[in-house]
């Protein structure tokens, strides 16, 4: 394991309402995928490791500093009215913000006026700016264009030394990938370090699934080696 | 057919438009102008010129059915129960006629064991099922899922497309980013800065040059993990 903040998850136990969370596991430096079908529990484990909440039981430990959750709902970060007050909001420069999130022209719009696709876009890019230990993004993809997605792939590639964690059913748009996780049942399974885990992915996405098929397994979970990958089965027609 | 003519709101500025009865999905970049045309489509927002007419008839006078990005945040009451028989109390049906359709839909969506339950006790997925299922029961002429797809695994979304297939529902409108999701489709509506840009039935829609966004690479994808 690469040297950097860590995070260790001891017979973690976690309960909201009925439902129960069981985490046991070492995240160190480089990019999570957490996977799993709906229900599983994944907002739920991103909340604890982001330390949004605690575990009921077990033993958490945490070697860094500052850790961040992108949420779902980009919405449920807003705290001021406008785009630059929002991304000032957040401790970074907000024009250099502004403009890597490709909203310049609305710098001074009120908030309720981007669609959400903007306002995802707008807090990613200021929470990826501030560059903390650990960033846990549930969804980063969810509701952004093709281009919009790269660029967010693109910024998280750059967190080498730090801890990104990404909640994602939608696995076409990746940067590389280190690690597969998988919530099944409020337990957590850890797949191990790609691409291993690839070829014995019992619910992998269907794409992942056909690529195996096809004799075309890829060699990691990135775009790039996802478009190879497929475009060899195109190629073999 | 639904027919809309030189309508313009917010960004959206559309000379004409038609789409015709099945599945079609609205694709387009960030703020291109996506949720505006569904509601447009909706009858949500409406435009002092231009028509919009469902066969024939105003949105008003049509019953639409609608699940958003977070179907969970349009909950009105605590009961599953009663969310889903509010469409059915607010346009004022009979009372017994109301609890059939309730345990009818709840049927449907494998729920009705969930009838009595806290709304906010149920998991995120069964939320969904909670919406679709207020949704569907008055039996909607449109149902329009704005970016439904994007919190929701791939099973999810086919046996959803399954209920939606087989439930007589005439016109399926949804947005989406998901190229898999497009290649399920009829007809795609291609949108930017608010205009029409294409309109294709989905096996003309343009090959693009990478596969991963190629619907016609996608639609292998499906036979081929589908079908055992």
């Amino acid at each position: 394991m690469k040297d950097g903040p860590e995070m260790s998850l001891n017979n973690v136990i976690v309960r909201k309402g009925s439902f129960a969370l069981h985490a046991e596991g070492r995240i160190g430096p480089g990019v999570h995928l957490i996977t799993g079908v709906i229900g599983a529990g994944k907002t739920t484990l991103g909340e604890l490791i982001a330390g949004i909440i605690r575990q009921e039981r077990g033993n958490l430990v945490w070697t860094g500093n500052n850790r961040v959750m992108l949420m779902q709902d980009a919405g449920f970060h807003i705290s001021t009215t406008t785009v630059f007050k929002e991304a000032e909001s957040w401790k970074v420069d907000p024009d250099k913000v502004i403009s890597s999130a490709g909203l310049f022209e609305k710098r001074n719009s009120d908030l309720l006026q981007l669609s959400r696709g903007e306002l995802r876009r707008l807090v990613l890019t200021a929470i990826l700016a501030r560059n903390d230990d650990l960033v846990v993004l549930d969804e980063p993809f969810a509701g952004l264009d093709d281009k919009a997605g790269k660029w967010v792939s693109r910024q998280i590639s750059m967190r080498t030394e730090k801890i990104t964690v990404i909640i994602s059913h939608s696995i076409t748009m990746l940067p590389d990938v280190d690690r597969i996780w998988e919530m099944r049942d409020g337990k957590l399974y850890d797949l191990g370090i790609m691409p291993i885990p690839l070829t014995k992915w019992v619910r992998a996405p269907m794409l992942i699934r056909y690529l195996n098929k096809a004799g075309h397994p890829p060699s990691g979970l990135s775009r790039t080696l996802l478009e190879e990958a497929a475009c060899r089965t195109r190629e073999s027609d | 057919m639904i027919q809309i003519g030189n309508i313009r709101a917010g960004i959206l500025d559309i000379g004409i438009l038609s789409i015709s009865p099945g599945t079609c999905v609205i694709v387009g970049p960030n703020g291109s102008g996506k949720t505006t045309l569904l509601k447009v489509i909706a009858g949500i927002i409406t435009s002092s010129f231009g028509s919009v007419m469902v066969d024939g008839k105003p949105p008003s006078l049509c019953r639409i059915g609608w699940v958003g990005e977070y179907p969970d945040r349009n909950i009105l009451f605590n009961r599953v129960y009663d969310e889903i028989a509010g469409p059915l109390r607010f346009s004022r049906e009979p009372f017994d006629s109301i609890g059939s359709s309730v345990v009818k839909i709840a049927n449907d969506l494998m729920i009705e064991p969930l009838l009595d339950r806290d709304v906010r006790t149920l998991s995120a997925g069964q939320k969904i099922l909670v919406a679709y299922a207020a949704a569907l029961i008055h039996k909607p002429d449109i149902i329009i899922l704005d970016e439904t797809d994007s919190h929701l695994d791939e099973e999810f979304c086919f046996e959803m497309d399954d209920v939606l297939n087989n439930s007589g529902i005439r016109y399926r409108i949804s947005s989406t980013h998901r190229y898999e999701r497009m290649a399920v489709a009829d007809e795609i509506v291609e949108l930017e800065n608010g205009r029409i840009k294409g309109q294709y039935p989905v096996s003309q829609f343009p090959r693009s040059s990478e596969c991963l966004s190629d619907l016609q690479f996608w639609r292998r994808v499906m036979t081929s993990t589908r079908n055992g």
